[in-house]
């Protein structure tokens, strides 16, 4: 009587399938990357990043064709994406070319920071750098190699997809509407086909049926479910500022938001109002405004300062003001010019000494509270006008100008400031000439033209159009003021927003909104420091000492974000002229095209902190859904079903890598399994195989223990080595166990 | 024609038919001892081929025909005879040869001269345990003789039925059919016994063990008989009592239908040979001490119960045709998912 003896080997066609799926693998990466063209510019960074994923899954394919054990294709896989990225990337420092050495490392730990920076620092597109491409094709290395693994050391090939689909969505994180829906659909085809490949005949088309159900659900999803594409938009820039990303880029669709969300209250000790600063932009590439360098940590933010350039003589009050953020993320902390002081944070901030900008790497200004003592420099307007007229020494990093900028914004400059002498005039007259009527407050006209940014070119555009929004005005008057020699910055931050009375005392609460977020120029002046300047018409306060001309129409202007006017802009039509063209900038009435859902509930959460924690708990869910589902078996095995029990064991071994074909009978099972297991698990597993069958097969059952089963699946994992078992507990395979193809299932 | 299927019978009896007297099933624990008391007795004459021992006593005790298939001179006549000695019931032996013909098999009227008429001589296929050596090399008429009388339990004879005895069994030993002078038995036939085992050469140990034995005397000599033929009756009613549930039968089947649609079968099982699984199972389960029949024991009996039933395709009968199907049912057995209960495949 023959017994049953292993497998024979299952009729697939072992030949093709392994080199179509890593042809597929390869397929779905090359596609998934093309969702990053409208993040990046040109398509180099394409080509290299495709051949990276391709060459690791070539070779991994050919090794594996030849090696006896596959796991050696995983690993000459890894070993190529390796050498490729030290020949690409090493700069000559691999030994051979392509073995990386520790000088290969330093090199690759350089092109991560630089990498990382870019990113930071770009706004979109961005510049394909060396260093962007390295952490691209780092990416897309790990990502064949993981798909690789998946697909065949746990021969689960719908699991390869995972990976892939994380470079999928890589785009849709920086910008929702990124999402390349027929893309999406191509890469779900060749994900499809791989399920084709790699399914049994018989389960084939079950699993293309729910394959194909999963990604038409995923298409559907965002249409049905407007609100989900909400919160996206916030995430990428609640404050402006949320991943650290230069906050200009996404300036325009904060103020382009339908309904602005709540910032922040403030009150001060004077009750004053105050321009509330989040970062500071000094560096004009061309392309952007874009901050230098950012805080070095470790600077005690209970100790700034000094200001920079503000003199002995200079007349200063002190005030204090006490700051509640609401649901804005950011890592820049909003707080007036100049903080002396700030009590009361959580985390780890600290402070930029050129800037005075505070900033934390790992914390949030989400929801914090704290107290600010600021010093407001009010220098008198002799003070000012002695400043002087020439250049600034040591201050060249603050006129530097991309050589691309239109010679038409220094020609303007001269034009403006024609016969003034002293920096501070000729500052005045380039604050008046944006204020005084010619220009217009827009936060759409700049877009649908395509210059929604605050490079060289688009100041050129701006300056033509004479429309725009805080963004042009500011990057223009800085960059105008530069060319005259008066060093220059752009700060971003938020408006001083409306005043409320709160409480029994009628203290005077300022709230500030989305809305408020805001640019504006600072100028240096000799002696004194840094002057806000306002030219954004319609928008904020100038400086109380920097007086405008009586006919300024834009004088009396307050806030007009402040929700909700009743009537539209009320000052701006107090003056004389220029004012019937200062369209209503009331965001709330301006049509609203360039965002999705405007009106999503949206709660601020900071990306930094939900792509680790999404990447988690993706990572977590097989293994806390094969825990739900143990539970839930414990609990019917004491209900008295032996079946549940069994079926758990089945799955522990399976997940495992032991026996646990469908095919054998509880008592083979039980067989194969029992070498792994010490005395008692033995008994136990005796109890439960006896259970099982009696249930099964008998007319009689008897109940089985739950604690018998976890004694069995305890023993199994031991017998099985701690590697294994941490491997089945993170990557559970029982889960998708019905679309295995069948050669993976025993 | 000495067997007419459409014969009829008036009051002709054979002379030792029971087979309508009830009988009482014995308890499983009797029925353990008594089968280990059969296979023990048994063991002393076969030596080291406890599975064959096993697989006869469990197609005797599961009401089947055994076919023992193997070359000449390794038992197969021995193990046949020691499992008719181990049960005190009548036994007969029949030597298949070319010139055999049917009569020889079923009996004959013969002429009473002093009673003046037709007198039938009952032929040894009227026993309760019946050895058909080298069936194969009978022609194909005196074959088809024994088969249908093992299919029909009953004998007709110049228009007169006569039932076998029962218990009623058919032991037939058979060369492989690439020996000369071999009519080889069509599928057909091979369908009506329930199992077919090989004896395999013993290995040395207990080729030695036999040489010293079997030096003075056969061995079957000393060989007493363990059970009568009523605890026979009543330990086959055991085993019809055992219990085969709804999830074995489905298991049954499905591996008897996998067998119809695998490219490498060019016939499949029979529903013959489904139910001849079923009830081989119980024996086999009764005789493992259980009163209820285990997917085990679907799967210890599918290669002997199914494999002379299938045909092969061609291109996998290019090698040793026997070993390549019972790969095949290896394989289906291993493929096909056990139920682990009735609403079907866990």
């Amino acid at each position: 009587m023959p017994s049953r003896g292993r497998r024979a080997p299952a009729p697939t066609d072992r030949g093709s399938a392994p080199w179509l799926v890593s042809a597929l693998l390869a397929t779905m990466i090359g596609l998934a990357l093309w969702g990053l063209t409208p993040v990046l510019r040109d398509i180099g960074w394409w080509l290299e990043a495709v051949v990276s994923g391709a060459v690791v899954l070539l070779v991994a394919a050919a090794v594996r064709s030849i090696a006896l054990r596959r796991f050696w294709g995983t690993i000459a896989g890894a070993a190529t994406g390796l050498a490729f990225l030290t020949a690409t990337f090493g700069d000559g420092s691999g030994f051979l070319g392509v073995l990386p050495t520790p000088e290969t490392m330093a090199v690759f730990g350089e092109l991560n920071r630089a990498g990382n920076r870019d990113i930071l620092e770009q706004s979109i597109p961005a510049d394909a750098t060396e260093g962007i491409r390295f952490l691209l094709c780092v990416g897309v290395v790990a990502i064949a190699i993981a798909a690789d693994g998946i697909a065949h050391l746990l021969r689960a090939p719908a699991l390869a997809g995972i990976p892939v689909l994380v470079l999928l969505l890589v785009p849709s994180f920086v910008r929702p509407d990124f999402l390349d829906l027929p893309l999406f659909a191509l890469t779900a085809a060749a994900w499809l086909a791989l399920l084709v490949v790699h399914s049994r005949p018989v389960a084939r088309r079950t699993a293309v049926g729910v394959g194909a159900s999963a990604v038409v659900l995923a298409l559907l999803a965002p249409a049905v479910l407007p609100a989900v594409q909400g919160p996206a938009p916030d995430e990428g820039s609640g404050g402006g500022l949320a991943t650290g990303l230069n906050p200009i880029i996404t300036l325009g669709d904060d103020l382009r938001r339908g309904n602005p969300r709540h910032a922040l209250t403030y009150r001060t000790s004077d009750d004053s109002e105050q321009y509330l600063r989040l970062t500071v932009l000094d560096d004009f590439t061309g392309r952007s405004w874009e901050p230098s360098e950012l805080p070095e940590p470790g600077r005690d933010v209970e100790q700034i300062g000094p200001v920079p350039g503000l003199a002995e003589g200079v007349p200063s009050t002190t005030i204090t003001a006490t700051i509640v953020v609401g649901d804005v993320a950011s890592r820049w902390l909003p707080v007036p010019y100049a903080p002396t002081s700030i009590r009361g944070l959580d985390g780890a901030w600290s402070w930029d000494p050129e800037g005075l900008t505070v900033r934390t790497e790992r914390s949030n200004a989400q929801g914090q509270g704290y107290e600010v003592d600021v010093v407001l420099p009010a220098p008198s307007v002799e003070q000012l006008v002695a400043a002087g007229s020439g250049p600034a020494a040591g201050m060249e990093r603050y006129l530097a100008l991309p050589p691309e900028l239109p010679d038409s914004v220094a020609r303007t400059a001269l034009e403006v400031t024609e016969g003034l002498v002293s920096n501070y005039d000729r500052a005045l007259a380039l604050q008046q000439f944006f204020r005084a009527g010619d220009f217009t407050y827009s936060e759409q006209a700049p877009v649908e033209d395509g210059y929604d940014g605050s490079g060289a070119e688009v100041l050129g555009a701006f300056l033509d159009a004479r429309s725009g929004y805080c963004v042009h005005f500011s990057s223009a008057m800085a960059a105008m003021a530069r060319t005259l020699g008066i060093p220059s910055r752009v700060v971003v931050g938020f408006t001083p927003g409306s005043s409320v009375k709160e409480g029994e005392d009628d203290t005077i609460v300022h709230r500030v909104t989305t809305h408020n977020l805001h640019a504006w120029p600072e100028l240096y002046f000799d002696g004194i420091g840094w002057v806000r300047f306002e030219p954004t018409p319609g928008r904020g306060t100038p400086p109380a000492f920097a007086p405008l001309d009586e006919d300024d129409p834009a004088t009396p202007d307050v806030d007009e974000s402040v929700p909700p006017p009743p009537t539209p802009a009320p000052t701006s039509t107090a003056g004389p002229t220029g004012a019937p063209e200062i369209p209503d900038d009331e965001p709330t009435e301006v049509p609203d095209e360039s965002v999705a859902s405007p009106d999503a509930p949206a709660r601020a959460i900071p990306i930094g902190a939900v792509l680790p924690a999404l990447v988690l708990a993706l990572l977590l869910a097989p293994a806390v859904l094969r825990a739900l589902r143990r539970a839930r078996r414990l609990r019917a095995v004491d209900r008295g079903s032996a079946l549940d029990g069994w079926d758990e064991l089945r799955d522990t071994a399976f997940d495992l890598g032991l026996s646990s074909d469908v095919g054998l009978t509880p008592r083979q099972f039980a067989e194969s399994v029992a070498p792994l297991l010490d005395d008692d698990a033995a008994a136990a597993l005796a109890r439960l195989r006896s259970a099982v069958e009696a249930h099964a097969f008998d007319r009689v059952s008897t109940p089985s223990d739950p604690a018998d089963v976890s004694t069995v699946v305890h023993g199994l994992r031991r017998g099985a080595g701690v590697g294994r078992a941490i491997a089945s507990a993170l990557l559970p395979r029982s889960l998708v166990r019905a679309w295995l193809p069948t050669a993976a299932r025993d | 024609m000495e067997t007419s299927r459409y014969g009829l019978s008036d009051e002709g009896l054979a002379p030792n038919a029971g087979r309508s007297e009830p009988v009482e099933a014995m308890t499983h624990d009797e029925f353990y001892s008594r089968s280990r008391g059969i296979l023990r007795s048994m063991e002393t004459v076969i030596d080291g081929k406890r599975s064959a021992v096993e697989m006869a006593l469990t197609v005797l005790l599961a009401e089947g025909h055994l076919l023992i298939e193997d070359v000449p001179g390794v038992g197969k006549t021995m193990l046949a005879r020691a499992l008719a000695r181990s049960v005190d019931c009548s036994v007969s032996r029949i030597q298949f040869t070319p010139d055999l013909l049917p009569a020889d098999i079923t009996g004959v009227s013969v002429y009473n001269q002093s009673d003046r008429q037709f007198e039938f001589k009952p032929g040894p296929v009227f026993a309760n345990i019946v050895i058909g050596d080298e069936i194969n090399r009978a022609s194909p008429k005196t074959q088809s003789a024994l088969l249908e009388s093992m299919e029909e339990r009953q004998v007709t004879v110049d228009g007169r039925t006569y039932a076998l005895a029962t218990p009623f069994v058919v032991v037939a030993t058979q060369n492989p059919i690439e020996m000369e002078g071999t009519y080889p038995l069509p599928e057909a036939q091979r369908d009506r016994f329930m199992a077919r085992i090989s004896m395999g050469y013993p290995d040395s140990a207990a080729e030695l063990e036999m040489l010293r034995s079997r030096d003075a005397s056969s061995p079957l000599d000393s060989l007493d008989p363990v059970v009568s033929g009523t605890e026979l009756a009543a330990m086959i009613a055991t085993v019809r009592g055992v219990f085969a549930s709804r999830a074995v039968e489905q298991y049954a089947v499905a591996i008897a239908q996998a067998t119809r649609v695998d490219r490498d079968l060019r016939l499949g099982a029979s529903p013959r040979a489904t139910l001849q699984l079923v009830r081989a199972a119980k024996a086999r389960a009764a005789l493992d001490g259980r009163e209820f029949v285990l997917p085990d024991d679907i799967d210890a009996l599918a290669v002997p119960v199914l494999g002379h039933r299938l045909i092969p395709a061609r291109r996998v009968s290019g090698g040793l045709g026997g070993t390549a199907v019972s790969d095949v049912i290896s394989r289906i057995v291993a493929d096909t998912p056990v139920p682990l209960s009735s609403a079907g495949p866990a």
